[in-house]
């Protein structure tokens, strides 16, 4: 499904990554670990085409074509998918008004009739049922003064809708309650499938005693230092990140 | 006469002006002999005060050098081509129950529904009002006229075509707003001079809707004074559309006094014109005045759209609040000026105000300039103003859902004045406003289409 070789990427002049390599195949759940600044969430705006963040060297292959000659939207539209760690706040936009928009230029992509307000209403109405979001919550704003748990379920809830086939997760669990935890949890299992792959990244383990990933890899320094399999993840959680990453820096 | 410094002024030859006599004799009203003497008296205001330059401070953004070297006339013909389609130019359509058609300056009765005069409201045209009650007429364009250093002002007294008339009685409620529509249609450089008049008695309620639109290939000048009368306890609520063709330079000037706990509300959208300028100055000479100002200037290319407002607070207990947010694209120019003035007499006054403009290129440009003068104690007054670009995050949030990079250039330039459309209450107009905004972005989409 993805396909990362060799991939250096650069923001604002600074080399943040450094030579990734990665191979997801179809179906699989992938976590990306790692300390604070080792390029976890740059690996994700590049993945997703984000304009600054520029690829030096390497190449990523989506469904064996060449990801990075597409633009964000084109990303989007064939499937790639990211929750964002920082939800973006843009005042002035309804929520629904939102994902009714971002469903309906998927659906045109597909050649799919779009949707009109009512059938979205029926066709969202579930899907936020099982997240626990409230009307009122798509009524206002998008993000514009959500908690932190309320902007996460919202960023999951637009995976329900868009069904992606490549979904990244970058900390999708911090700053979330236990509850809203398993709520999230609960919501992305729903969304597995074996045509959809995901990549999620984390700081606990705690999230992947609920989402089971396949593979396990730690990001440090802007390079994939160690995978394994789940067991890793509770390797870490004992020994933390000091080891592989003082290895890196030596 | 005072003596002038010629660099604060600049000496126009519109034909117009130099064939006084002859204009005068076919405008509305000729032959009352105040009104008469009054528009000879205009004009001389007009020619010793010439226009202003940028060196005086109320223009010092706004240059009306190449305006001065159009050879203006006046329209003589009365009501225009009729093939000209007006029907869809306003927001209440062709049904709307007062519907009272300008073009060229000049009252086309045909294209009009007025004179209805029904319990409590009189909808008259100028003309109409001057042969029928100029003394109703007579104390309000006397008392704005001619004022110093008001050079569009006074010219506007001294050549008023025609306008409306619309006097509502104490306490009469008008429930459906009157609809204004002001058209240019011209070969060659004229210029129009309607003068308005509202006067809302006490504890009345009106409200208007002024549309003004231009068709024809050539340059044009609309330069309207409105005088807003509202009396004690009265309600006007004020809108206009600005939408003239780019050729158009449109000089807007409106007057409103404000007795004791009169409100008014006005709401503006500026899209149109080469240069514009819509002067707004409100009077809040009654205790418990409220007043509000909201408005949208969109500009691309080399537009100048230019908004002052001056807010008087001369009594006690008055608010007043205005938001303005602008969107400016290619070469354009935007201006807000802002002055809240506050009286001596004026205790506990409330004034906000906050101006914020989009630029979507690096050559638009906005000179904002907020000006308080507070001469009272325990004043409540703020006012901000900030202009900033396209957010790169929030771009990128839309399209990594799928939305083209058009599209979402679109959904935030939208979302950054939807806090302006959605404060106006009347949803035949707020759709109407829509449309405009609508229409202004397919065009911006093309245009950048394009590559121009
Ligand atoms: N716009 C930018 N300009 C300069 N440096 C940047 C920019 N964005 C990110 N960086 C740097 O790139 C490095 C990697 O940042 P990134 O956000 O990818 O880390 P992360 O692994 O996601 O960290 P965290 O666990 O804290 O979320 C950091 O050192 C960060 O300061
Ligand atoms: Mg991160």
């Amino acid at each position: 499904m993805l396909e990362i070789r060799n991939l250096h990427a650069r923001v604002d002049e600074r080399a943040v990554l450094k030579g990734i390599d990665l191979t997801i195949a179809r179906g699989e759940i992938h976590a990306v670990m790692g300390p604070n600044g080792s390029g976890k969430s740059t690996l994700a705006y590049v993945l997703a085409g984000r304009e600054g963040y520029e690829v030096t060297e390497g190449t990523v292959h989506y469904q064996g074509t060449d990801l990075l000659d597409l633009s964000v939207e084109e990303r989007a539209r064939e499937g790639i998918f990211l929750a964002f760690q920082y939800p973006v706040e843009i005042p002035g936009v309804a929520g629904t008004t939102f994902l009714r928009t971002a469903v309906n230029a998927l659906r045109k992509h597909r050649g799919e009739k779009e949707l009109d307000a009512m059938q979205f209403v029926k066709f969202v109405r579930e899907k936020q049922a099982e997240l626990n979001i409230s009307d009122d919550m798509l009524r206002r704003p998008v993000n514009v003064g959500f908690s932190g748990g309320e902007k996460k379920r919202n960023e999951i809830l637009q995976m329900a809708l868009l069904e992606p086939k490549f979904a990244m997760l970058d900390e999708t669990d911090s700053g979330l309650d236990i509850d809203a935890l398993k709520t999230v949890a609960d919501g992305i299992n729903a969304l597995r499938d074996p045509a959809r792959s995901m990549l999620v990244i984390t700081h606990y383990q705690r999230l992947l005693d609920y989402i089971v990933p396949d593979r396990v890899h730690v990001l440090a320094h802007g390079r994939i230092v160690k995978s394994g399999g789940k067991e890793l993840a509770l390797e870490l959680e004992k020994e933390g990140y000091g080891a592989l990453a003082g290895a890196e820096a030596a | 006469m005072r003596v002038q410094d010629m660099s604060r002024r600049i000496t126009a030859e519109f034909p117009f002006v130099e064939r006084f006599d002859e204009v005068a004799a076919g405008l509305p009203g000729a032959g009352l002999h105040w009104l008469d003497a009054l528009r000879r008296d205009s004009l001389d205001a007009f020619n010793r005060v010439a226009l202003p330059s940028t060196r005086v401070e109320a223009w010092k953004y706004t240059n009306l050098k190449d305006f001065a070297k159009t050879p203006f006339d006046i329209a003589v013909s009365g009501e225009g081509d009729p093939s000209v389609d007006l029907d869809g130019a306003g927001a209440g359509g062709p049904d709307a129950e007062h519907r009272l058609v300008f073009l060229n300056g000049r009252f086309d009765a045909g294209r009009s529904r007025a004179g209805s005069v029904r319990e409590g409201l009189t909808v008259l045209s100028l003309g109409e009002a001057l042969r029928r009650q100029a003394q109703v007429v007579r104390p309000h364009i006397e008392r704005l006229s001619p004022l110093e250093d008001e050079a569009l002002l006074a010219l506007n007294t001294a050549f008023m075509m025609d306008g409306c008339v619309v006097v509502v009685d104490d306490g009469a409620t008008v429930d459906r707003p009157i609809e204004l529509i002001f058209a240019s249609d011209t070969r060659s450089p004229t210029s129009a001079h309607p003068r308005n008049l509202v006067v809302a008695g006490a504890g009345s309620r009106v409200a208007l809707t002024e549309t003004h639109v231009g068709i024809g290939p050539s340059e044009y000048w609309s330069n309207p004074v409105t005088e807003v009368v509202v009396a004690a306890g009265a309600s006007v609520v004020h809108r206009k559309v600005q939408r003239e063709s780019p050729r158009a330079y449109h000089l807007a000037n409106t007057r409103v006094t404000l007795a004791e706990r009169g409100t008014y509300r006005a709401f503006l959208m500026s899209v149109g014109a080469g240069l514009s300028r819509c002067e707004i100055e409100a009077r809040l000479e009654g205790e418990g005045a409220d007043c509000r100002l909201d408005g949208i200037y969109l500009a691309r290319d080399r537009q100048h759209t230019d908004i002052t407002t001056r807010i008087v607070h001369a009594e006690p207990g008055g608010s007043s609040r205005q938001l303005f947010k602008g969107v400016l694209d290619g070469r354009s120019h935007g201006v807000f000026q802002g002055q809240i003035s506050v009286s001596p007499d004026a205790q506990r006054p409330d004034g906000h105000q906050l101006n914020k403009t989009l630029l979507l290129s690096n050559e638009a440009e906005i000179d904002t300039k907020p000006d308080l003068e507070i001469y009272a104690d325990d004043v409540k007054s703020s006012h901000g103003a900030a202009a900033g670009q396209l957010d790169e995050l929030e771009s990128f949030y839309l399209r990594s859902r799928g939305l083209d990079a058009e599209e979402a250039r679109q959904v935030l330039i939208r979302a950054f004045i939807a806090e302006v459309v959605e404060a106006v209450e009347d949803e035949p107009f707020r759709n109407h406003l829509n449309a405009s905004i609508d229409g202004w972005l397919s065009h911006e989409a093309a245009a950048r289409e394009t590559g121009t």
